[in-house]
């Protein structure tokens, strides 16, 4: 096995130089999608200080905008807090959601606890969205078979 | 007669002419797009090359850490998209649950191996540490692209339809699907955990090279650390939509190289692959489903893969990530081996040989069918290989 970082064959290894910026295009509805993802932002804290910011345009992008899909890694039922893992091909984020008290959480229709829910389980998050784009609250979850 | 004679010249004249064409359309080389591209997605794709051969620099949004510049800088050999002997570090925890943790309150799964001068200047750091709570670490050799676009059309029906868990067909191979944290069934990655192409794209750029772009807005974090004020000039998204969206297309377009021409030796050699149980895993031949891109509807690859994982033994153990564990792999399709010089996902074997023998777990069986075989067959067996 090769050492870690290392390129036997061909040691080039371009050190980063200064250059000028490429030109940046303007997206149309690119600023809507970035509001969109500031709300959630607002609703989903970084879990611990010193954490960059989660992404969850991605996630947005693949799927419709009140909902998000991923896999549990911890729970913190003292705090009604929920981490979850998500992310963009091997670009992986954790974000953190605020469950309110008495949003619903089921499996298969059926009631469950916060502390019920595992790391490995994928649950589905439902909030709901003002007209403007910006997140209100999580207001239903709900494990999704799938996961361990 | 005379009148029928009038109808076989052009008809003969027509087949001649069709003939020469086929003839004249050559076999895909390393970095040729799929043949059958309309003038847009031809233009896109030559704008996409462009994209991954540019040397990005930190004003213009690599880092803080970053594998390396340029797409092209690890995908180089033996042109753009192609494969690299570069080594990667992913890291991850499993769990007494038996859960898997990538890490990534700490930075993984992958730990970058560089650092920017302005991040080496605030922090003292060459490159981003390994997490100390790491209980698995893998090194990772680079990829090469052809076909890739080919692969993505691949219904998730077909993947799964070879999928046996449980063995129940008592051969020994029992391939599981990984799937993506959304429950998605996941192909691309070693341990096939990335659903999408465009997913895996998108996130290339801000793991490879330290890019944000409009799909990942935020950078990789410093060992789960905050990026030190100053460090990251270049404003949220890096690179725009359009050059992404390029990116994407050429590699989505890439052919995959046209198999060699198979001597009666190498012929022989495709024979024994299949009578050995090496085609249970690496499935020899793939067909996409419906797409909007032509050559990419219901064409034919030979991927030589199944996408799915398989236990490969003890010895080749590393991380796990979703619900790959440590000696899960995906089938490493074979569609461009001739062009690779390090084999397996780590670079650890020098010759396709050399791979072979370390194939354990489930391809034991298959590896002592080789070990075997008179050698005659077993080099049969990998001229075959080699004209992948």
């Amino acid at each position: 096995m090769l050492p870690p970082g290392s390129k036997p064959n061909l040691p080039r290894r371009t050190p980063v130089q200064t250059g000028a910026m490429p030109p940046r295009s303007t997206l149309p509805g690119r600023s809507a999608g970035l509001a969109l993802v500031a709300g959630l932002l607002l609703l989903f804290q970084p879990p611990a200080a010193g954490w960059p910011a989660p992404t969850l345009r991605a996630v947005l992008a693949e799927s419709r905008p009140d909902i998000l899909v991923a896999s549990v890694h911890s729970v913190d039922s003292a705090s009604g807090t929920l981490r979850l893992l998500t992310g963009r091909g091997h670009a992986l984020r954790i974000v953190q959601v605020s469950l309110p008290r008495g949003v619903a959480i089921t499996r298969m229709g059926a009631a469950l606890a916060l502390s019920d829910l595992k790391p490995g389980m994928i649950v589905r998050v439902r909030f709901t969205v003002e007209s403007k784009g910006e997140v209100q609250q999580a207001s239903e979850v709900a494990v999704q078979e799938g996961g361990r | 007669m005379s009148r029928s004679r009038g109808l076989l010249i052009p008809l003969i004249f027509s087949a001649l002419v069709a003939s020469a064409l086929g003839c004249a359309q050559h076999p895909a080389k390393p970095g040729d797009p799929l043949p059958g591209l309309t003038k847009e997605q031809r233009e896109l794709f030559d704008q996409g090359r462009r994209v991954v051969e540019k040397e990005f620099t930190q004003e213009q949004g690599v880092g803080p850490l970053f594998n390396a510049p340029a797409c092209g800088e690890c995908h180089e050999d033996p042109v753009a998209g192609g494969s690299g002997d570069e080594l990667e570090v992913h890291v991850a925890v499993v769990r007494d649950d038996g859960t898997c943790d990538p890490l990534v309150e700490r930075g993984g799964p992958v730990i970058q191996q560089f650092a920017t001068p302005l991040l080496r200047a605030a922090m003292g750091i060459e490159r981003e540490p390994v997490p100390a709570e790491a209980t698995v670490q893998a090194g990772r050799t680079t990829p090469d692209l052809f076909g890739f676009g080919l692969l993505d059309s691949v219904p998730d029906a077909t993947i799964l339809s070879y999928a046996d868990p449980e063995d129940r067909n008592g051969d020994g191979i029992s391939g599981r699907p990984n799937r993506f944290f959304d429950g998605r069934l996941g192909r691309f990655g070693r341990k096939a955990f990335v659903p999408t192409l465009r997913e895996f794209n998108d996130g290339a750029f801000p793991v490879e090279q330290g890019i944000t772009n409009p799909a990942v807005l935020t950078e990789e974090s410093i060992g789960g650390g905050v990026i030190p004020p100053g460090v990251d000039p270049a404003p949220e998204p890096e690179i725009d939509q359009p050059a992404i969206d390029a990116v994407d297309a050429f590699v989505r377009f890439l052919a995959p190289p046209a198999p060699k021409r198979l001597s009666r030796e190498a012929k022989r050699g495709r024979s024994l692959f299949s009578s050995i149980g090496c085609a249970a895993c690496h499935v020899p031949v793939f067909t996409t489903g419906d797409s909007p891109i032509q050559p990419l509807r219901y064409a034919r690859v030979a991927a030589y893969t199944d996408l799915l994982l398989h236990d490969m033994g003890p010895e080749l153990a590393d991380i796990c990530l979703g619900l790959a564990m440590p000696s899960e792999f995906r089938t490493e399709p074979l569609m461009g081996l001739s062009l690779n010089s390090r084999f397996l996902h780590d670079g650890r074997a020098a010759t396709i040989e050399q791979a072979l023998l370390l194939h354990s777990g489930e391809a034991a069986a298959a590896r002592d069918r080789f070990k075997s075989l008179p050698h005659a067959d077993r080099a049969a067996l990998l001229r075959f290989l080699g004209s992948l």
